[in-house]
């Protein structure tokens, strides 16, 4: 049996610990995704967080485990990730919507197409609605 | 031998823990207190993985996108102010079954001492096209199975989050749009013959739908399908409502009969909200979230047995 420390990524301080059986070959990165203590939490923010927010942006857990590496795995580096990710998919998205539609509605609920007016969301039966 | 009709069995003939082929035909020999034992029903697993212990922190551990994580420990202990959080879900959404042969000691006083909040499905994507931008479905969480060979105790400061995330808020500019519907809560399950203390929080409320834009007299509606509470049958699915997200959440953890023998159990994470619709002056659906199914199966995460007899 060997013990293999839990430990935080940025001070070493332990969170606790595997005891596992010798014969067992397990890396700490095969066992550990991430451990934090309380303090670098607070300061740091929290792995799992990152990542939720890196893939509600769009992102990939690929890309998301490359770019929160060169963020240090640190919070305030890695917003800067997160806002790049999330104008990316969102270029993406309406660069999607011109090419299937070719529509906008404004606020009044104007609808155009290609810079011309086809009718109003409000009306019964607006036919440039479809 | 084992017993055979018309010959007197002596108490070689009976057994507390099988040795295999060798043992066919053998009785149980129930033990001191009048019970199997855990030894010939192998509960508690085999106890590979060791013995996992954390006090203070967060520790994370990857579901590396699979759908389950099977863990043989020799004890499992979460105290002090520490948190076991996850990482990494499959798409269909995650767990953790937990074998121990040892004491489950679930004592944190974290505010989450185990975290598996958007580990269950993804959430459908909301309808969008031209300004019609929906709310995408929130994301379910996951769920964690522990059957214990020895001790359970659960303090009444723990608190396992698994509730579902809440669908996202329609974003168009003035036009008609539907939220995203709420993301299914997650399931949490421990088995064992001794119990120490069945306290603490286990929280696997649904969420919220996401908030839709009117205009015009009309209102984006919430297509998203309904989910299914995890408590409703004895390990069905998890799965907060859709719309409106209404509370799940139980102030004890559910605790299966230790007679439960070849029982199955049925565990899936929390269904992913369905995605947003326009519906109201348009018509437009938004995707479906994945989940379970009761009568298909489609989506379980897990279909396991326990306590079976054999080896």
């Amino acid at each position: 049996m060997r013990t293999i420390e839990i430990k935080c990524r940025f001070c070493d301080k332990i969170n606790g610990s595997f005891d596992i059986p010798d014969d067992v070959v397990a890396t700490y990165e095969e066992l550990v995704e991430d451990a934090r203590c309380d303090e670098h939490e607070a300061k740091f923010g929290n792995y799992k967080d990152m990542e939720e927010a890196y893939l509600a942006a769009g992102g990939s857990i690929e890309n998301f485990k490359a770019d929160i590496a060169e963020a240090d795995y640190k919070i305030q580096n890695f917003q800067a990730f997160i806002e790049v990710q999330q104008k990316r998919t969102d270029l993406q998205k309406s660069t999607t919507e011109v090419e299937l539609t070719g529509s906008v509605v404004d606020a009044e609920g104007n609808v155009h197409r290609n810079g011309v007016k086809v009718g109003n969301i409000n009306e019964a039966d607006c036919e440039g609605c479809q | 031998m084992g017993i055979v009709n018309g010959q007197t069995a002596d108490a070689n003939d009976f057994k507390n823990a099988s040795a295999g082929a060798a043992d066919a035909g053998k009785g149980v020999l129930l033990d001191a207190n009048g019970n199997i034992s855990n030894t010939m029903l192998r509960r508690g697993g085999d106890g590979a993985d060791g013995a996992f212990n954390i006090s203070s922190g967060t520790t994370t551990l990857s579901f590396a996108s699979a759908n389950l994580l099977i863990k043989n420990y020799t004890s499992f202990t979460i105290s002090g102010t520490a948190t076991l959080a996850f990482s990494n879900p499959h798409a269909n959404g995650s767990g953790l079954i937990a074998y121990v042969q040892g004491n489950l000691t679930l004592t944190s006083t974290a505010t989450r001492g185990i975290d598996l909040r958007s580990m269950g499905a993804t959430g459908g994507a909301g309808y969008v096209s031209g300004g019609y931008i929906c709310g995408d479905g929130g994301r379910g969480a996951g769920f964690i199975h522990f059957e214990v060979g020895g001790t359970i105790n659960i303090a009444a400061a723990f608190t396992a989050d698994l509730s579902g995330a809440n669908g996202g808020n329609a974003s168009s500019g003035g036009a008609i749009a539907g939220g995203g519907g709420a993301g299914g809560g997650g399931s949490f399950t421990a088995i064992g013959d001794t119990i120490t203390a069945n306290a603490g929080t286990i929280n696997t409320a649904g969420g919220n739908q996401g908030s839709s834009i009117t205009s015009g007299g009309c209102t984006g509606t919430n297509n998203a399908t309904a989910g299914t509470d995890s408590y409703g049958n004895i390990g069905t699915i998890a799965g907060g409502t859709a719309q409106g997200g209404a509370t799940k959440t139980t102030t004890a953890p559910r605790f299966f009969s230790s007679y439960v023998i070849g029982g199955y159990i049925f565990m899936a994470a929390g269904a992913g909200g369905g995605g947003g619709g326009a519906s109201g002056c348009s018509t437009s659906a938004g995707g479906d979230g994945y989940g379970a199914s009761l009568t298909s199966k489609a989506g379980f995460s897990l279909v396991t047995t326990w306590g079976k007899i054999t080896r």
